[in-house]
């Protein structure tokens, strides 16, 4: 009868000596638990149906949510949207279906059980993430489309040329994406690739919970962490990208990192004496040498993969270790220097067609006023609703980066000084990739998207408090996380006017591939437009704004923003004819569409109607024809080579 | 008396969660095998179907880290699945980008060699989990039945 007074338990973790099977590292132990009295037994199981009917309500709150917000998105009058973005246009109803997906994580967060917060968390990553993919006919963005073009051009060829563009010196991302693509035998890769965001985001979520568990130890924080993650990624960078997926690959690499071989916690709290800590409260996990080896190979293969995949993530990464490593959160300690060898090596061998031909890329290094120029000043112009959601993308993140300031003086305070140091020094292990380059006017954004997951575990400190130090506020927390739900919108899909792309636009850019003979000149007023994702590499690709100065001269050639604020549409239509000069025996077409108007009007340089102007000078112009129209895209042939 | 008392406890205990555990563990192991025949069948004999998209995307971003990471019991749990997918990813990036540099690009190739390298990890991972010796949950039932 011994036994069956006697409750067992299975663990997966070794946690006391009291150890009754014979066992290995990952095997399931059996540890033994003193009697439990009828009251508790019956109270235990009133809680278990209480936790269970959490799920419950759970499950009601986000399916009603979900349906809710879906029911909000059909029939979006998108063609109405104004220059604040897809807020302009959603009916009251959706922030019902946020307001519900919201409440399903406050009550799953009190309930603290996990499969009530995965819902809640899946639900959250649907709603916003999901809503420029349900929202919106075709793939968003076009970058997204571009990126198609680079594999497709992957794939048809099977080698890469180094001398096209940057990408081809950075291929791997794309070699893998043409690989899937060829082997899988998608048609259209677009529909599938519009999701993107939303898996992306639910990816991130699992190294970001792995790295919560094992730094503060303490599951509603590490969940709170999580959301707040979710809601304050307005950054836009989770697209069909490298520097989208690569992000999942540096946090699952600190998450290997901090779970497998960070320093191992000797003892708790801090502040005792005598003792060690290394600041990281979850238990660390038990292996093997075989084991490590083959999670160290997962490492170096994960780096080398990013290292010949994208330019700006292997330095993320570097400093990111090292600052692990700094921290004693990294006992791979040779780790950075392996990683900066290998970056190093690959920009000057396998990259050097790039790096030869655009040294201006590297000129910047150490210039911070130029740098920050072209990453704030330049963004805080266009018309009044842009530089409104501009300066709520900027509010937002100082808001972040001023909570995360108040968790870690927290953290200070109540006695995890090693944890709130390396925290702290991940968070800001980015920021010296503001002194190498803008990176396209970039860098701020790509740095705030690196900072974010260690930035959003130091702010929900910031709200809830230090972790195990007893009962977390959790009202300010969801307050914050309603008013970041409230701003996405705004913030993450605040340029929807020229990122999204009605059937007929993206046909009308297909008319043109079939127009085209191989090796035409085929001009676009601006980028936003969703072209390249075909014929990549057959066709001369020009642009009429280029980022760079205004020039008035009607022999403007290959460089230089084309003059649509001319009174004169004549020396408008010559600088257009100059732009698009072909060499002998090549045909050149020029789009015009609506998301390109939509950027015009949007970012400038021009006042808002620039592109009618373009367009009805070139109707005038006899050196021009029209070749197709419909009701979004205007394509126009240089008729005099 | 006492070795009987022990059988009792662990198989109460292990019945409900661990041999479930173990079951799901076999039945993910076949059907990665599974998975890698069918999927270097269908490549080798150039099906051009849906499902042949579903299967081939299935196997190439789960199947060859799976096996990899099985053998070192590095696959448990959704961070083990989320290593086994970025592993597979990994092995997929660094091979097609090989390829794309030493002009030898051959995708349908690179699943047969992802095919072979999974069905091969795989079956070292089956015949290392389920080996007389070693030391698992069914063992331990086995043994204290026997009074071990």
């Amino acid at each position: 009868m011994v036994a069956e007074s006697n409750r067992v338990v299975a663990l997966t973790r070794p946690r006391a000596p009291e150890v009754s099977a014979p066992f290995h590292a990952d095997d399931v132990l059996v540890v033994r638990r003193p009697r439990l009295s009828a009251w508790h037994t019956a109270d235990t199981a009133l809680r278990a149906g209480a936790l269970a009917r959490a799920d419950l309500v759970v499950a009601i709150l986000t399916m009603c949510g979900v349906v809710v917000w879906w029911e909000s998105l059909r029939g979006l009058p998108l063609l109405a949207m104004t220059d604040i973005g897809v807020a302009s246009i959603l009916p009251p109803t959706i922030w019902a279906g946020f307001a519900l997906v919201a409440a399903s994580f406050a009550v799953a967060l009190r309930s603290n059980r996990k499969p009530a917060l995965v819902m809640a968390l899946i639900a959250t990553v649907f709603v916003l993430h999901g809503l420029g993919v349900v929202a919106e006919p075709e793939m968003r963005f076009h970058v997204a489309w571009r990126h198609i073009g680079i594999a497709d051009y992957l794939r048809a060829r099977g080698v890469v040329d180094p001398e096209l563009d940057a990408y081809q010196n950075w291929p791997a991302f794309f070699g893998v994406t043409a690989f899937f693509w060829e082997t899988t035998g998608v048609d259209r890769l677009q529909a599938v690739l519009a999701w993107a965001p939303v898996v992306f985001n639910l990816l991130y979520l699992v190294p970001v919970i792995v790295i919560g568990n094992r730094v503060l130890g303490d599951s509603p924080l590490v969940w709170s962490a999580a959301w707040l993650f979710t809601l304050s990624n307005w950054i836009g960078q989770d697209y069909f990208s490298p520097q989208g997926w690569y992000l999942f690959i540096y946090l699952v690499v600190l998450a290997v990192l901090f779970r497998w071989f960070g320093e191992p916690q000797l003892h708790k709290p801090e502040s005792g004496r005598g003792v060690v800590s290394t600041g990281l409260e979850g238990a660390p996990a038990i292996t093997t040498a075989g084991q490590r080896a083959v999670l160290i190979a997962v490492i170096l293969a994960s780096a080398a993969a990013t290292v010949s995949g994208h330019q700006l993530t292997p330095f993320a990464l570097m400093f990111a270790t090292g600052a692990a490593v700094l921290a004693g959160w990294c006992r791979l300690r040779l780790l950075p220097i392996i990683l900066m060898v290998g970056t190093l090596a690959w920009t000057g061998y396998a990259a050097t067609a790039y790096v030869a031909g655009h040294p201006e890329t590297f000129g910047q290094l150490g210039a911070f006023a130029t740098i920050f120029e072209q990453t704030v000043d330049n963004r805080l112009t266009g018309s009044p609703g842009h530089e409104l959601v501009v300066k709520l993308r900027l509010l937002e993140t100082a808001a972040l980066w001023g909570l995360a300031a108040i968790g870690f003086g927290r953290l200070l305070r109540s006695g995890h000084q090693r944890m709130a140091r390396g925290l702290a020094m991940l968070a800001l292990s980015s920021f010296p990739l503001l002194a190498m380059q803008s990176y396209g006017g970039e860098a701020l954004m790509r740095i705030a998207f690196f900072a974010l997951p260690f930035m959003a575990i130091l702010a929900t400190v910031g709200l809830a408090g230090a972790p195990r130090g007893g009962r977390h506020r959790i009202l300010p927390l969801l307050l914050a996380g309603g008013l970041f739900v409230g701003a996405f919108p705004l913030t993450r899909y605040g340029n929807e006017r020229m990122d999204w792309y009605p059937p007929a636009e993206a046909a009308g850019v297909h008319a043109v591939y079939n127009i085209a003979p191989p090796g035409s000149v085929i001009t676009s007023v601006t980028g936003a437009l969703p072209w390249r994702s075909t014929e990549y590499g057959d066709h001369d690709y020009r642009l009429l704004v280029d980022g760079y100065p205004i020039e008035t001269d009607p022999d403007i050639g290959s460089q230089g923003t084309v003059d649509m604020a001319s009174p004169d549409p004549t020396v408008l239509a010559e600088q257009v004819e100059s732009r698009m000069t072909p060499l002998l025996g090549q045909r050149s077409f020029l789009i015009v569409s609506r998301s390109q108007g939509a950027e015009l009007d949007m970012m400038g340089p021009f006042a808002v109607g620039a592109q009618d102007r373009l367009r009805a000078a070139l109707r005038e112009s006899p050196a021009f024809r029209t070749v197709f129209r419909n009701k979004y895209v205007d394509v126009f042939e240089l008729t005099r080579p | 008396m006492q070795a009987n008392h022990n059988v009792y406890r662990q198989r109460r205990t292990l019945a409900p969660r661990v041999l479930v555990q173990n079951v799901a563990a076999a039945t993910a192991r076949i059907l990665v095998l599974i998975l890698a025949v069918s999927v270097t069948s269908l490549v080798a004999a150039d099906v051009q179907s849906p499902v042949r998209a579903a299967l081939t995307f299935g196997f190439l971003v789960f199947a060859p880290g799976f096996a990899i990471l099985d053998y070192w019991n590095l696959s448990r749990g959704i961070f083990g699945a989320v290593l086994a997918v970025v592993t597979s990813f990994t092995l997929a990036t660094l091979l097609a980008t090989a390829q794309l540099y030493t002009a030898t690009w051959s995708p349908q190739g690179t699943v047969v060699v992802m095919s072979v390298v999974t069905i091969a990890a795989q079956v070292l991972s089956i015949m290392r989990h389920h080996r007389p010796t070693a030391l698992s949950t069914t063992d331990s039932i086995q043994r204290g039945r026997a009074g071990t």
